[in-house]
């Protein structure tokens, strides 16, 4: 297992698509590793492009720096090594069974220091699917599973090349409760093996249940960031999101969202000047 | 996890996936006995009233035959039925891997245009005359064929390339080459003397009758050196399948691989397009029935598209001979006669099957 404590850090970055530039030169304070960094922020934010120049599928330029390298700067095997991406939804249609797509992605291309050759692939591809608790759907087809049990085969296939940085987007977004729990409490297990875990999230219940570190983003800008506490205040709901909501604390002390209203357009953005941290109640 | 669930044997499991694997060579091996048995059947039957054991015999025994029975097997049963198998594997073999790279099971060397502009290049040497200068008069229509094909593949990825595009808009691509290249064939056509129409009408038609061993023995090296490279990209192809994003965040250089897929898919398309004409169906048919045999692991789905494509192709040829007795049917109408049909009911099937 690889054991890292290095953080990522994303400086002056700029991505986008041919004729839309969604983030621009972005800095933001480090993903340290050991922790869940949640990107959460309205539609349109820029959280999938972020997640995307992360994980090098799109064009970016700037820095994001992983240990002395650059991530941005390697070639697309070297990137794979350390990093890995889990996109929403695998694609329907696939006549492959769930074990077979897990040995897939770690037969796809090397990496370093993981055996990948022989029986050893489908022990470790089992091992993938039974550390999710799924490892009874393993010769299943992939056509067969449900949206939950797909989006758990996909994240298994993500965790089979135990990357030093693993990029989740929306991993729960089709799971119910019960396994949104499951698949959480694995991403912090795997955050606490020295990963950066880096996961977009919608829900912000569930980012502040469970992120350590969580970035706000709105139009490609931070427009906060830092532990749960610090991000996640009524003013930022208001100036983010548009709406007068409660930030409180559960009698197990998670902070809880409860949105209220919507506000008119351009309010929220006079509540956030006069005090980004105060409550607006 | 906090909730492993008890029960599920890890070596249970693995076993039960050692025996998926026995039960998918063994598939593939059955394939190819029946593959096989087409072969000894096609070579076996024919219009002239050489029987099937004299023709068996004369291949094992040629010194046994008279002359004109030697000719009948040696230089249009062999040729054509050995035509029919590799010409069989190499559409099947170009399809499974376009509709991999593609990400679109429509996806065919006869949908995507390679087929249109190979018959394009053949029209123009036909009707105008136009080929490759040295190139004997022989083989002039071949080359020709060979040259469309490869270069509708070349420009299919500039295009794409162009346009930073995705499998999608290569497929949309390809419907464009393939429309304009029967448009283009249609004006040769219409400007053709009587003698050329006739012969570049046949030529659509896709016909073994062509087929020599010289042929034979080109198709069989370029499918012999196609294919290591095909399967040395197996688990590639089958990562692909995954979604692009995912196989690229792998690790997998999609843009590479789709363009060495489609270069194959040209190369295997180009040489059999350009011996036996057109031939529709097969590079579409071929991989889905593998893709219902045997899921789409491409170590196991790359060789059994290529021998359901051998076997489809070469029952396709003896119904061309049976259909109506003592005269042999251009093989291109009898793989669409009977490909619509099979087809329609692979994919109205293939919802309760997978």
């Amino acid at each position: 297992m690889t054991v890292t404590s290095e953080a990522l850090r994303i400086e002056r970055l700029s991505a986008g698509y041919p004729r839309r530039r969604v983030i621009e030169q972005l800095t933001l304070d480090p993903f340290p590793a050991n922790r869940i960094t949640a990107l959460v922020g309205p539609n349109a934010a820029g959280k999938s492009t972020l997640m995307l120049a992360l994980a090098g599928l799109i064009r970016a330029t700037g820095s994001v720096r992983l240990g002395g390298r650059d991530i941005l700067d390697m070639a697309v095997a070297e990137r794979a090594n350390a990093v890995t991406f889990m996109p929403q939804a695998l694609p329907q249609g696939v006549a492959l069974s769930a074990l077979e797509s897990v040995m897939a992605s770690l037969k796809a291309s090397p990496v370093a220091g993981l055996e990948a050759r022989g029986p050893r692939v489908r022990e470790r591809a089992f091992a993938a699917l039974e550390r999710l608790s799924i490892g009874d759907i393993a010769m299943e087809q992939l056509n067969r599973l449900s949206g939950g049990q797909r989006q758990l085969v996909s994240l298994a296939q993500a965790v089979i090349r135990e990357p030093r940085v693993l990029l989740l987007d929306e991993p729960t977004s089709a799971l119910d409760l019960r396994h949104q729990t499951q698949v959480m409490g694995l991403v912090r297990e795997l955050a606490s093996e020295g990963k950066v875990v880096v996961i977009v999230l919608h829900d912000l219940n569930l980012a502040a249940r469970w992120a350590d570190h969580i970035v706000v983003l709105r139009d490609g800008t931070a427009a906060a960031q830092g532990d749960p506490e610090r991000a996640i205040t009524p003013g930022m709901l208001a100036y983010v999101y548009g709406v007068e909501a409660r930030v409180e604390r559960s009698s197990l002390g998670h902070l809880q969202v409860s949105v209220e209203r919507v506000l008119p357009q351009g309010a929220g953005v006079h509540v956030a000047a006069a005090s980004p941290d105060a409550s607006i109640h | 996890m906090p909730e492993a669930r008890k029960g599920v044997n890890a070596a249970g499991v693995l076993d039960a996936y050692a025996s998926l694997l026995r039960v998918r060579i063994a598939i593939v091996l059955g394939v190819g006995v029946l593959a096989v048995a087409a072969f000894v059947a096609d070579l076996a039957t024919g219009p002239s009233s050489l029987g099937a054991v004299d023709a068996l015999r004369g291949l094992f025994v040629p010194h046994k035959l008279d002359r004109a029975s030697s000719v009948i097997v040696w230089e249009v049963r062999l040729p054509q039925a050995l035509m029919a198998l590799l010409v069989g594997a190499a559409l099947s073999l170009a399809g499974a891997e376009m509709q991999t790279i593609l990400n679109n099971p429509m996806a065919s060397p006869f949908t995507l245009g390679m087929s249109s502009a190979a018959t394009f290049g053949a029209a123009l040497a036909i009707v105008l005359g136009i080929g490759v200068p040295g190139v004997p008069e022989t083989w002039i229509i071949s080359v020709n064929a060979f040259l469309f094909a490869f270069g509708s593949v070349l420009l299919l990825n500039v295009l794409s390339r162009l346009h930073a595009s995705g499998g999608e808009t290569i497929v949309l691509f390809g419907i464009a080459l393939f429309f304009t290249f029967n448009a283009l064939v249609a004006l040769t056509q219409f400007i053709a003397s009587e003698q050329a129409l006739q012969q570049l009408v046949f030529w659509t038609m896709g016909s073994l009758t062509r087929a020599t061993l010289d042929k034979v023995f080109i198709l069989a090296v370029v499918l012999a050196v196609v294919v290591p490279f095909s399967m040395l990209s197996a688990w590639q192809l089958t990562a692909l399948r995954l979604g692009q994003d995912r196989a690229r965040s792998l690790g997998i250089n999609v843009a590479r691989l789709r363009l060495a897929g489609l270069l194959r898919a040209s190369l295997l398309t180009g040489t059999a397009v350009a011996f036996v004409g057109t031939i529709a169906f097969i590079g579409l048919v071929g991989p889905h029935l593998a893709r219902l045999l045997i899921g789409e692991d491409h170590r196991f789905f790359l060789p059994a598209s290529m021998l359901c494509g051998a076997l489809v192709m070469s029952a396709a040829s003896c119904a061309s001979k049976a259909v109506v007795p003592g005269i042999v049917l251009p093989i291109g109408l009898v793989t669409s006669l009977i490909g619509v049909p099979f087809f329609l009911a692979l994919i109205l099937g293939r919802r309760e099957r997978i």
